[in-house]
């Protein structure tokens, strides 16, 4: 009955067994890692003898495999340091980037006081249709609704969550941001007119990474104009922070005095490795307000 | 059969395949040490107790052999040789009354049958796997004759290792308490 029983056993471990060979993924099995390190520790030092021993015999002469092994040490050591400078290297100009983000910021943040902190962006979360990304900043650095920019006047989003050490970020293509007041402003450098004298839109997220508004169609919008934020829901840092351009115009037929502009961000968030947030220093919450 | 005998010969040829062995490999062909002993307690021990060591082996021999996917990922595939082995076992149970068992070079020929045995069903896996390369893409490239020619190659050359190693096996033979095996034995098939 004993070995009946036992029989039985071994039958159900060679289904698991085929089971598990047949039909479990290979990136499933990194489990089975610790169990063949485990089964791999008592053979270790013998392993260890055992490749010496073939070394010694593969590599020739015993002073040949001497050298032969001081070659490879100097070798080893050689590539150790140039790793190590390239790493340097690539420190280095991640460093030069990051200081000249944080000019940039502090160049276009006129003269509402913040300070520039650097996010690097660690993941991304879809829940439903938003696409919501991770920020390694927690709430001793960032604000709640604090403005993220890029290359100092790029508008990205907003931050939409702390927590200790990661803060969550939805970007302006995202329709949960809700609409944006922006005007248009020509691309043309040396225009002096005032920020109200463009005209004004209400911007909404497509959700294909675009965003569209409606304006005159007599405001002179035209193709590549900018769109500079200028919303009272908004965060100040935020103001005359630029959405995007215009990609597209549209008339529309129901209002033939209207036409439908299509604004496409400089920058996609997907791409960036950082982002810059604007952290006001008036005091513990992010003032809002537009016109001031 | 002592479990305590086949632990510790277990371990032997466990630091064996994975120390030693290396050392008398030629191209991608090696001899196998699991083989050697699955083949030499199934031809001694009683039939579920020597399909349970064969397994075992097989578990041993599947750890001891690493998968690597892309990206640069390692993963152990736990059942083709455990299979294998208990399919050689069982193979060599139905043959063992032909085997003058206290004979090296019976040890030596019935090795290799053991190992080519195992290595047809160690590769029917493998190719059954390499029919869906998402779930398996470590076996995107894999040749099954070529696989088995070599696996076969191995089987011989086990035969040559088992010449050592089963004169070791039956020198020691005692500490196994092997029961003693006949037809009509309550412990024989």
């Amino acid at each position: 009955m004993k070995r009946f029983g036992s029989f039985q056993l071994l039958i159900l471990a060679c289904a698991a067994a085929l089971i598990l060979s047949l039909f479990v993924p290979t990136r499933a099995l990194r489990w089975t890692n610790g169990l063949a390190a485990m089964v791999r520790l008592p053979a270790a030092p013998l392993a260890a003898l055992a490749t010496r021993t073939r070394a010694a015999f593969a590599g020739g002469p015993a002073g040949l495999v001497e050298e032969e092994h001081d070659l490879e040490h100097y070798r080893s050591e050689m590539h150790h340091y140039l790793a190590l400078y390239n790493a340097e290297r690539l420190r280095a100009h991640a460093l030069q980037e990051r200081i000249e983000q944080l000019e940039r910021a502090r160049v276009e943040g006129g003269d509402v006081h913040f300070e520039p902190v650097i996010a690097p962006v660690i993941g991304r979360t879809a829940q439903g249709n938003s696409v919501i990304y991770e920020l390694r900043a927690g709430a001793s650095e960032v604000q709640k609704n604090a403005v993220a920019v890029y290359d100092g006047a790029h508008l990205i989003g907003r931050i939409a969550q702390t927590s200790a050490l990661t803060s969550l970020l939805i970007p302006i293509t995202d329709p949960a941001i809700g609409p944006m007041q922006a005007y248009v402003a020509p691309e043309r450098a040396g225009d002096d007119r005032r920020l109200s004298d463009f005209a004004l839109t209400l911007l909404t997220a497509r959700g294909d990474g675009l965003l569209e508004g409606e304006v005159e169609s007599q405001a002179g919008a035209a193709l590549r104009d900018y769109l500079l934020l200028d919303d009272p829901t908004w965060p100040k840092t935020g103001r005359a922070m630029i959405v995007g351009r215009i990609v597209r115009i549209e008339p529309i037929e129901e209002s033939p005095l209207r036409a439908r502009i299509i604004v496409q961000p400089t920058y996609d968030l997907a791409n960036l490795s950082s982002v810059t947030i604007k952290v006001e220093q008036a005091g513990s919450a992010v003032t809002l307000g537009g016109d001031e | 059969m002592k479990w305590s005998a086949f632990a510790i010969f277990a371990l032997a040829a466990l630091m064996v395949e994975i120390g030693l062995l290396s050392l008398f490999q030629i191209g991608p062909v090696r001899p196998s040490a699991f083989a050697v002993l699955g083949l030499f307690i199934a031809v001694s021990a009683p039939r579920v107790a020597a399909l349970w060591a064969c397994f075992i082996l097989g578990v041993l021999a599947d750890l001891t052999s690493a998968l690597v996917y892309p990206p640069g990922e390692v993963a152990h595939l736990v059942g083709p040789h455990a299979l294998g082995y208990t399919f050689g076992g069982a193979m060599v149970l139905q043959l063992r009354g032909m085997v003058m068992r206290r004979r090296v070079t019976a040890i030596a020929v019935f090795s290799a049958l053991f190992a080519a045995a195992a290595a047809i069903v160690i590769v029917a896996i493998y190719t059954a796997r390499s029919w869906f390369p998402d779930m398996a893409p470590e076996l995107a490239d894999f040749r099954p004759a070529g696989e088995l020619l070599r696996r076969w190659a191995g089987a011989l050359y086990t035969a040559v290792l088992a010449l050592p190693f089963g004169y070791l096996l039956l020198r020691w033979q005692k500490v196994w308490s092997f029961q003693m095996l006949a037809p009509g034995n309550a412990n024989w098939r």
